[in-house]
């Protein structure tokens, strides 16, 4: 008889890709969200069965809640679906160009088969057994600063590869913004704000800072680190801006500061190091630890406000 | 098997049973405000049930706390979204069933 294990690994495998299919497929906006949104979960936990709990964190924050609230957004923002009972939308011409070989059903369904083969030529070929650069990491952890190896690669490592991320993830919010400058910012209603709603804002807000400044923490020695943190305080700001609540004008004018903090310290450490005569993003021995935790706790904030600063819309919703 | 391993088994079981329920009423029931409630039933007290079958199984009071944590912020979540999802139903005009 099979192991429950894999019975449950081979369910979650099937749940997803039939999930993928829903997503895709499906031609109401709403559902496609909410199909992704579940997707995501799913796949959080996908990856917390293949052993990669930072993984998992960053796609059930990431993945599930703020792409979802995203999407959410720019559908509230479209204005189409907004009542239940609503027609369906119609498909956009940019679809209808692609002709009729090459519906997303059929991209789907090529993309499982390609899957597929990928992981059954993996399989073959004995790749599944590899350490990939595990061995190599596993060697030298000593002296990256952290006994995580995850965010040892992240922030010692390959520190560049990081380096640029944030760099582009920081475009492509001044991209959004400079977009947002032209368009109307949206009329905040006046009222007061929903009891129960501005309650679980007040009740969890300062519950989620607490636990982004845990994964931070956490981050030097188990899975956690600056954009699982991130991530999870900007949820909080995301949740307090939907709760109803608006930031004072001092933290406002501090906003923009925030956005690049991140980067800034992290370009800072850089030159500084080289200038010293290190090497890119190479630590000065035995205070590599340090190093690495005042640039996280500087990417963390970073990210925690780029994600907030991407969801525009202070949804009407705390006010009842 | 011991007696604490046998009651933890009970509330796990007990608790799915709710999960079961609640499913079967979300897909069962005639509007979105009976389908609410039958949600919210499995959302408090299956997992509540769950999590106090594991708790008897914790390796340490941490693991039990820690669980008996995640139950409420759940709870909280649960009974936030149910009431804004319901909020949203009302305003929209949709009317609560009604037995003929």
């Amino acid at each position: 008889m099979m192991p429950l294990s894999t019975l449950f690994d081979a369910l979650l495998a099937a749940l997803l890709v039939a999930l993928a299919w829903g997503a895709l497929s499906s031609r109401d906006l709403f559902r496609s969200i909410v199909l992704f949104m579940i997707f995501g979960i799913l796949s959080a936990m996908a990856w917390a069965r293949l052993d990669a709990p930072d993984i998992a964190l960053a796609e059930a924050a990431i993945g599930a809640g703020l792409t979802g609230i995203l999407l959410l957004d720019t559908l509230g923002a479209l204005g189409e679906r907004n009542r239940p009972g609503a027609g369906p939308v119609r498909e956009t011409d940019a679809f209808a160009g692609w002709g009729r070989w090459l519906t997303l059903r059929n991209a789907v369904l090529g993309a499982s088969v390609f899957g597929a083969g990928v992981a059954a030529a993996a399989a073959a070929s004995g790749l599944t057994d590899g350490e990939g650069l595990a061995a190599a990491v596993a060697e030298s952890i000593g002296e990256a600063g952290v006994s995580n190896p995850v965010t040892a690669v992240l922030l010692n490592f390959r520190g560049y590869d990081t380096l640029l991320e944030v760099g582009v993830m920081l475009l492509a919010v001044i991209g959004v913004l400079s977009l947002r400058a032209t368009a109307k910012a949206p009329a905040s209603p006046a009222g007061p704000l929903d009891p129960q709603l501005s309650a679980y804002g007040r009740l969890m807000a300062p519950v989620m800072v607490l636990v982004a400044g845990y994964l931070l923490y956490a981050g030097a020695h188990a899975p956690g680190g600056a954009f699982q943190a991130g991530a999870v305080l900007g949820g909080a700001l995301v949740l307090l801006g939907l709760c109803g609540f608006t930031p004072p004008g001092r933290l406002q004018a501090a906003n923009r500061g925030l956005l690049v903090l991140g980067f800034c310290v992290f370009l800072l450490a850089a030159v500084a190091l080289t200038a010293a005569g290190y090497s890119l993003l190479e630590y000065p021995a035995g205070r590599a630890g340090l190093w690495i935790f005042w640039i996280e706790a500087a990417l963390g904030l970073s990210t925690a406000f780029l994600l907030a600063e991407l969801v525009s819309s202070r949804v009407p919703g705390g006010r009842p | 098997m011991s007696i604490v391993e046998g009651l933890s088994g009970v509330l796990i079981v007990a608790g799915g049973f709710f999960f079961l329920a609640g499913t079967a009423g979300l897909l069962r029931f005639p509007d979105i405000y009976t389908r609410l409630h039958a949600l919210t039933k499995a959302d408090n007290l299956g997992l509540g049930l769950v999590v106090a079958g594991l708790c008897l199984r914790a390796r340490s009071w941490a693991e039990a706390v820690t669980l008996i944590a995640i139950w409420l912020v759940v709870l909280l979540t649960g009974s936030t979204a149910c009431y804004l999802v319901a909020r949203f139903a009302l305003r929209s005009g949709i009317r609560p069933w009604r037995h003929r």
